[in-house]
């Protein structure tokens, strides 16, 4: 596993190294600067498989060197680690929301560094194993289409929608916020209906085009409480949300359907050819419970379980919503 | 293969000996530079030059001091971190600044108390 560390304090590079070694990992690169890595990154013949960022460092911190890696394509799936003694939410947030894969808090402990570089390696190995994933980054490196066929239940990564991470982030970034004891969020679940219908219908790149503008108008509409949101694959999404932000779920899946109708995708009237969204119940975090899986389980559950809303219902709400 | 797994150690064992006397061997003038700031960041005038220094080196020893064998003095530097980020993002606040220097003052003790330990 070929693995890059950056830290601007060469006394935890140095610490990093031996922990490395004795962990059994040699291919190992170091850089103190964001430019220094942003450099190792560009003129490596073979890509690096695994990154490991600190977050405060002086010039460009680490959650915008995630942000400028996540736009190299090569570098577009690799698990990203933000290692770092910063243990507030707001960073935890942001480093997700850039694009990191998993948050790990120093002091290093060596075990705990063990698990996560095997979780990574898995992350990797699962999409090298991917020959559908394997052909969408080409074509998305190379820039043609089309894209190859993906199965429904495949958790597709989508790019370049504010906020929207892949389902193995948001799994990590919620067990972070588990293991600090910061329960103060929910989880909202979306299902867009009759997906499995839709992707047998249309082509992969046109499902794939439902998929993200879904992921956008869900980005949209969840702007003002900061929500990470996350393609599950079946056609279902996850936000996760402070739980406080007392979001009507009815509200919601209005406005998702206002901004559909803006991308064409759905006909408030015509019942039969739009692209609906349903909007399950918040799933509050809880000290007594309700681990990350349950809790995005249960949100999809909500979303998956509600009834249609009647078209002119919808419309009405849409308009006081306007209004 | 026990031989290599007993080598990796020994090697791991002898880097990080390395390291804590590194890290050891900085705190005598990160010791110096806080004593300074302690009393800079009392005046308005220097006190963003202050904060930004004490969080420097709080962050820089909470990043590795639980990893060298000093795990209560990690933790410390961290709740300094917060605090003078907190500090350095906010307005001058003369009842922030008072409120820090007691927990600074303690930090500076346990850092005087690491080194008279071990040298």
């Amino acid at each position: 596993m070929k693995i890059l560390a950056v830290d601007d304090e060469p006394l935890v590079l140095r610490l990093l190294d031996a922990t490395l070694n004795g962990l059994g990992y040699h291919n190992t690169s170091f850089a103190t600067t964001a430019a220094q890595a942003l450099h190792l990154l560009e003129s490596s013949k073979s890509p690096y498989s695994c990154i490991l960022l600190d977050i405060r460092m002086p010039g460009m911190d680490g959650i915008e060197l995630c942000q400028q890696i996540r736009r190299m394509p090569a570098y577009k799936t690799t698990p990203i680690i933000m290692l770092t003694s910063l243990a507030e939410k707001e960073y935890i947030d942001e480093s997700f929301a850039s694009g990191a894969t998993d948050y790990m808090n120093k002091p290093v402990d060596a075990t705990e560094l063990a698990a996560r570089l095997r979780v990574a390696r898995l992350i990797q190995n699962e999409y090298q194993r991917s020959a559908h994933l394997e052909e969408l980054n080409r074509a998305q490196i190379e820039g043609f289409q089309p894209m190859a066929p993906f199965d429904f239940a495949e958790p597709v990564q989508i790019d370049d929608v504010s906020r929207v991470v892949n389902s193995r982030a948001m799994e990590n970034y919620l067990r972070q916020l588990d293991r600090l004891g910061l329960f103060k969020i929910g989880v909202i679940g979306f299902q867009i209906r009759h997906a499995g219908s839709l992707h047998a219908a249309n082509a992969p790149e046109e499902f794939y085009g439902i998929l993200a503008d879904v992921a956008e108008s869900i980005s949209e509409n969840t702007r003002e409480v900061n929500a990470l949101i996350a393609y599950l694959g079946k056609g279902s999404f996850a936000a996760v949300v402070p739980r406080a932000s007392q979001i009507d779920r009815r509200d919601l899946e209005a406005g998702i359907a206002a901004t559909l109708y803006e991308f064409e995708l759905a006909d408030l009237v015509d019942s039969t050819s739009d692209i609906k969204v349903s909007v399950g119940t918040q799933i509050n975090g809880s000290v007594f419970g309700n681990t990350p899986d349950k809790m995005i389980d249960l949100a999809v559950r909500s979303a998956q379980g509600m009834t249609e809303s009647k078209p002119k219902a919808l419309a009405a709400r849409i308009w006081s919503l306007a209004g | 293969m026990i031989n290599s797994q007993e080598t990796a150690a020994s090697h791991l064992a002898a880097a990080l000996a390395e390291i804590r006397a590194r890290f050891i061997n900085d705190l005598i003038p990160l010791i110096n530079e806080m004593e300074y700031q302690r009393v800079a960041m009392t005046d308005p005038a220097l006190a963003p030059e202050a904060f930004s220094s004490l969080q420097h080196a709080s962050h820089k020893i909470s990043g590795m001091a639980g990893s060298v064998g000093f795990p209560e003095l990690g933790d410390h530097a961290a709740r300094l971190d917060v605090t003078f980020t907190k500090l350095l993002r906010a307005p001058y606040d003369h009842a922030g600044v008072q409120a820090a220097l007691d927990p600074l003052e303690a930090f500076l003790s346990l850092m005087e108390d690491i080194l008279d330990e071990v040298l």
